[in-house]
């Protein structure tokens, strides 16, 4: 396969065509993370409502990505653009980007000992609430979607009442990322690993409660490494990120050939010197 | 704590003129403005004779004068403490009015002749002492700087026999009440500050609860120091006597000032056998500006004699003053006596506080529970110091203390100094205590769910505090919440 | 108060011409004597000194411990394979290796003050004061500075070096002043083991005033270990002082079961970052003792990392002493430390003081400290009781568990004998096992 077939003709361009706003777009970025750089030009556009699933070995820079979208300080962005919905995301602080509809489902969600997940849902809901011009929810509607959303990932209501994440198994750290989705109601959803460490009733009730969110505006790019996720949730697009580029694109059957030969006939096929994925 | 500001303009003076400005020039510290009242100011300095014109002014029985000037000469004999933890200036006790009272210094019969400029200082403070607050269950009496100015609910609670009220009014009409508990658990020559506090205090609460009778509302008492080179010196005695129940608010609040101002308390707490006594504090003292000018220098002794069967809980909010320095303590008299110690304790800019507890463990199965939260910020330092003792013969005592510390940023400093000493073999001492920054990564958490920095800031600080926070009663809690998060505005991010 | 000072000063003019050393080492002494008499023995107003009345010993050596020329004692025997220093109250330093190996050098302090300008570097790290210091003992341990071990690792050092520091106290109540010089050169390892014992057994009331200067230069190990089982009513202070140099590790171990007053410091500094600190100590008490174990650990450099375990068991009228602290500088970021004290008293007239304190100006740390003092678990008590064991063996059994991780080695299973004694996890165990044994046969105390 020639340098010139790695895009293939489903490639993620639906919004330049214009009649659809772009939901991100990301070129050329390079990012790194204490000197050392992770991301080096990467591209991808993510029309509205599409799945992309990003795979990609160990250290490829998957999760740099994540956070780079979701506006961590420890990565620096060297060079390149991100917009979103015709900003520049890069000029945004985290809370903004959250409040426009930027929502991160964390690979290792953080453990805020005395802080409840009821306290803490209801203000970042009506934060999120206030910035979108709505009026903030009281505690009996919050009470009320909550409660709708928890039934949903099979989550025990005693969960609002403990301490955000702490001592919280795996799994249920992961249901409580995809409950904070629910509740947000993002505009673009960046899964990172959701599906890393999941039993397999778990990793059902996560990826059922993922697909449930999927509407035809809201876009998800979905970070994994294997493919048992992409089987309840079927992304559009499939990239393989490798060196800090996305090395490959393609549809759903990319997920499978990862699946079965890995990633080496990949990396093989990368021209030492050539500009990936530019 | 929001003062009001929508005041109308046909009513504003030239004092609300001054506080609006006030309010504006420095909204960091909310409560930051001076009413104008006419003050009945005793010139600076101390002698005997100061003394002695307070106590007359009071109109005191003789012997109080007398615990007075016994005070005041163990005082002169007393050398200003030194702190390993605290950098405080020598201050100037001869540069200081022992005495500022509003009006002429007459007894107030009733709400309606509290001077209006006080009320609605009160009202600003969020604390209006009306038939609102009254249905809400809240008996208040209000100290503004030394005298004591009107204390609610009063007819109400003596229906009862429980007795609220100025100090100075009870020395007056409970005179043997006062004479036989005043000075026993804090003696007039304890410390350096409580001498002087004997000396020369003004006014302050006395309270006390008949054998058996649960006091049906909360007892609260604001402070405020208002005029300015004056020290507050309030005194405040609680007597539950055998079996009876009660909870009491403190809050304390001061105006902006340059030049720092003293706050010497002394609280006595007695808690007959199986009596119960919840004591709470929320302490916004003007801290000083930003680069650490002005500010009340608190330092207060408090201390509770827990008798058999009882119990003597202090919860404390502290996040004002430049320099807070108090120790409320419990000593386990009695078999089975439970002494409890929750602290909250914020520092930012330039603020010191060094706080903590101490339990007496001398009877038999005494139980304490200590927990401190310590959040220092800026340039402060915080620190807790504490003691646990078991005396020899207090069989089988417990205490379980957490010590925690929470870093936000560079330049602050939080410091854990445990006292620990067991007499006792059946004694079970622990003592836990970590320190930790504000995570990074939490902050990033949450404001990537949409807070704000500050907001952020807020919850973590809040979770980090919430054990404490969950002691205090239910209108306190909302207001030391707030509190919390507008002294660490802007720490972070 | 003035006339005992002047007398004082007196005394130590009459005793100095027999001290070695020039005339600048004498100048140093002069002046070491002349703040110590400003402050005077350390007493309750010390904080540090709160609980540990060291009352009023006799400070002013006698001729026998000045002229050094007592006979030989009869030592108790190496720890195999060791390099050894010998010192006691009365005889001077004495080497006891047949050769000596490029990479040591093992010497007497005495003759280091005797060669003045020419070793002065090595002056320079003998006299050396810990920034925390703020009692005057160092300065009276100057004042009166007699003789002790000289000890350089150099590199190319094998990694199991052992040096036995044997000191002996005589009997009666002389005041014994030793101070050894311990440097280990970059990348070096070395375990030290300072023992203080008395002369042939003896009981003894000496006043002994130790100070132990150790440098560990950049990357090096040292284990530390201090073992104090001495007969008689002695009180005894000793110091170590400690600079750890980038990524060195210190590690201390301490046994305190002799005197009547007995405390070792620790006071450790960092001086480049990365650097490990491992403290741990047990105290037996029973009678009247007291025993005190001081520590101050001041990071100073970023990444550092401390861990400090103090415990003591307490029988009788007995009392331990645990003061505590970390101290973490402006910009000793990323630093880890821990600390913890133990005690459980025996019995109802026994006292624990415990005071583990953190004093911290950085913001990036982890601290945490735990104290706990209590009777032993009444439950487990009851459930070994339950299985056939006396009060006594199962009181002994639950000890074992509690001391077993502060001692170098863990504790051996049975009482060390013959060629085992010879180690240092012995050293350890029997003392340990000894008391152990005794508790065992108690009922009901």
């Amino acid at each position: 396969m020639s340098v010139d077939n790695w895009k293939t003709p489903t490639s993620p361009s639906v919004g330049s065509s214009g009649k659809e706003p772009i939901m991100l777009s990301i070129r050329n970025l390079h990012v790194s993370v204490e000197g050392d750089e992770i991301l080096r030009g990467l591209n991808l556009e993510v029309g509205p409502g599409q799945v992309h699933a990003i795979m990609g070995p160990n250290g490829s820079g998957k999760s740099t990505l994540a956070n780079v979208i979701a506006g961590h300080g420890d990565y620096l962005v060297t060079g390149g653009s991100i917009t979103y919905l015709g900003r520049n995301l890069l000029e945004m602080p985290v809370e903004e980007r959250a409040r426009e509809g930027v929502f991160l489902s964390f690979q290792y969600p953080v453990e805020i000992p005395g802080l409840s997940t009821a306290q803490f849902m209801r203000s970042a809901l009506n934060s999120v609430l206030q910035a979108r011009g709505e009026a903030p929810v009281d505690a009996f509607d919050f009470m009320e979607r909550a409660g709708r959303h928890l039934d949903l990932l099979e989550m025990d209501r005693s969960f609002l009442s403990r301490s955000l994440n702490e001592g919280f198994s795996g799994g249920e750290k992961k249901r409580n990322e995809v409950f904070q989705m629910a509740m947000l109601e993002p505009k673009l959803a960046v899964l990172d690993e959701t599906d890393s460490g999941l039993d397999i009733d778990s990793l059902r009730i996560v990826a059922r409660g993922v697909q449930a969110l999927r509407t035809p505006r809201r876009s998800m790019i979905v970070i994994t490494h294997y493919q048992r996720l992409l089987d309840h949730l079927v992304p559009d697009f499939t990239h393989v990120l490798a060196h800090g580029r996305i090395i490959r694109s393609g549809g759903r059957e990319l997920v499978r050939q990862v699946e079965e030969r890995g990633y080496g006939w990949l990396l093989e096929e990368l021209p030492a010197s050539a500009p990936a994925g530019a | 704590m929001n003062p009001s500001t929508g005041e109308p303009p046909t009513e504003r003076t030239a004092g609300q003129d001054r506080a609006v400005r006030d309010i504006l020039a420095n909204d960091e510290y909310e409560p930051g403005f001076v009413t104008d009242v006419e003050q009945d100011i005793v010139p600076p300095g101390l002698d005997e004779r100061v003394i002695r014109l307070i106590s007359q002014k009071k109109q005191e029985p003789a012997y109080l004068l007398e615990w007075r000037l016994g005070a005041y000469r163990k005082w002169r004999e007393m050398k200003q403490p030194r702190w390993a933890q605290l950098s405080i200036p020598p201050i100037d006790f001869q540069a200081i009015s022992y005495y500022a009272a509003p009006g002429r210094g007459k007894v107030l019969d009733s709400l309606d002749d509290v001077d209006p400029e006080i009320r609605r200082t009160f009202e600003k403070l969020g604390i209006p002492l009306d038939e609102q607050k009254q249905l809400a269950g809240v008996a208040v009496d209000a100290v503004f700087d030394s005298v004591s100015v009107a204390t609610t609910l009063k007819a109400q609670l003596s229906e009862q026999g429980i007795i609220f009220m100025p100090f100075s009014e009870a020395a007056r009409t409970h005179p043997d009440l006062v004479k036989r508990y005043l000075g026993t658990v804090v003696p007039r020559s304890d410390n350096f500050f409580a001498a002087l506090n004997s000396a020369v205090f003004t006014d302050g609460t006395f309270v006390y609860v008949p054998p058996g009778v649960r006091c049906p509302v909360e007892l609260s008492t604001y402070f405020r120091i208002n005029a300015a080179q004056t020290g507050q010196f309030e005194r405040t005695l609680i007597v539950a006597d055998k079996g009876s129940y009660l909870s009491y608010l403190e809050g304390c609040t001061a105006p902006r000032r340059d030049e720092n101002q003293l706050h010497a308390a002394v609280v006595e707490l007695v808690a007959l056998e199986g009596a119960s006594i919840k004591y709470s504090t929320v302490q916004n003292w003007y801290p000083g500006d930003s680069r650490g000018r002005g500010g009340i220098f608190n330092l207060v002794t408090k201390r509770g004699l827990v008798e058999r069967d009882a119990r003597i809980s202090w919860t404390q909010v502290e996040t004002g003053s430049a320099v807070t320095w108090k120790y409320p303590s419990c000593i386990l008299k009695g078999d089975n006596a439970v002494g409890e110690f929750y602290s909250v304790a914020v520092t930012n800019d330039h603020q010191q506080a060094d706080t903590g507890t101490k339990m007496i463990h001398a009877g038999r199965h005494t139980r304490s529970t200590i927990i401190s939260k310590g959040i220092s910020a800026g340039h402060s330092q915080n620190s807790y110091r504490g003691l646990v003792q078991v005396n020899r013969k207090a069989r089988g005592a417990r205490n379980f203390t957490r010590c925690d510390s929470l870093l936000l940023g560079e330049h602050c400093g939080a410091h854990t100094f445990p006292y620990i000493n067991v007499h006792n073999s059946t004694a079970q001492v622990e003592h836990e205590a970590s320190t930790t920054r504000i995570g990074e990564e939490q902050l990033f958490y949450l404001r990537q769910r949409g807070l704000s920095a500050d907001d952020a800031v807020g919850l973590v600080v809040n979770g980090f505090a919430r054990e404490v926070l969950k002691e205090l009663p239910m209108e306190f809690a909302v207001e030391a919440r707030k509190l919390l998060g507008l002294v660490l505005e802007g720490t972070v991010g | 108060m003035f006339d005992s000072l002047s007398r004082s000063m007196e005394s130590f003019h009459e005793l100095l011409p027999y001290l070695p050393g020039s005339t600048l080492i004498h100048a140093s002494r002069q002046r070491a004597m002349e703040r110590f008499l400003t402050r005077g023995l350390p007493g309750r107003r010390d904080e540090d000194w709160k609980n540990t009345p060291l009352g009023s010993p006799p400070i002013h050596p006698g001729l026998a411990f000045l002229a050094g020329e007592g006979s030989a004692w009869r030592e108790p025997p190496m720890l195999a394979g060791a390099f050894g220093v010998a010192f006691s109250g009365t005889a001077a330093a004495r080497v006891l290796a047949p050769e000596q190996p490029d990479w040591l050098e093992l010497g007497t302090i005495a003759s280091v003050l005797e060669q003045g300008s020419h070793s002065h570097d090595l002056l320079s790290l003998l006299l050396q004061r810990p920034s925390s210091l703020e009692d005057s003992l160092d300065d009276l341990n100057t004042a009166y500075l007699r003789d002790g071990a000289l000890l350089r690792v150099r590199s190319g050092a094998p990694e199991n070096v052992v040096v036995h520091l044997l000191t002996g106290l005589p009997p009666g109540r002389d005041a014994i002043y030793g101070r050894h010089l311990v440097v280990l050169e970059p990348g070096t390892s070395l375990t030290l083991v300072e023992h203080l014992v008395s002369v042939d057994g003896a009981e003894t009331g000496a006043f002994v005033n130790g100070v132990t200067k150790l440098y560990l230069g950049h990357g090096a190990n040292l284990e530390h270990l201090f073992v104090q089982e001495v007969p008689g009513d002695a009180s005894l202070v000793n110091s170590a002082h400690v600079w750890q140099g980038t990524e060195s590790s210190y590690t201390l171990r301490s046994l305190l079961v002799g005197g009547a007053l007995a405390r070792l410091e620790a006071r450790v500094q960092s001086s480049g970052p990365g650097t490990i600190t491992d403290l741990r100590g047990l105290a037996m008490g029973r009678g009247q003792q007291l025993h005190d174990h001081f520590t101050l650990v001041e990071h100073a450099h970023e990444g550092g990392k401390s861990f400090q375990s103090f415990k003591s068991v307490l029988e009788h009228q007995s009392r331990s002493v645990f003061n505590g602290k970390v101290l973490i500088e402006p910009g000793a970021t990323g630093v880890d430390a821990r600390q913890g004290s133990r005690s459980v008293l025996l019995s109802d007239m026994a006292t624990a003081h415990s005071r583990p304190q953190l004093e911290i100006y950085a913001d990036d740390v982890k601290c945490s400290h735990g104290a706990t003092v209590g009777e032993l678990d009444q439950d487990a008590m009851f459930y070994l009781r339950s299985r056939g064991l006396s009060t006594g063996q199962a009181r002994a059994l639950m000890l074992r568990a509690f001391v077993a991780d502060v001692l170098p080695g863990g504790l051996l299973e049975t009482v060390p004998r013959g060629e085992d004694m010879q180690s240092t996890t012995a050293l350890f165990s029997g003392p340990v096992h000894r008391w152990l044994e005794r508790i065992s046969k108690q009922e009901d105390s």
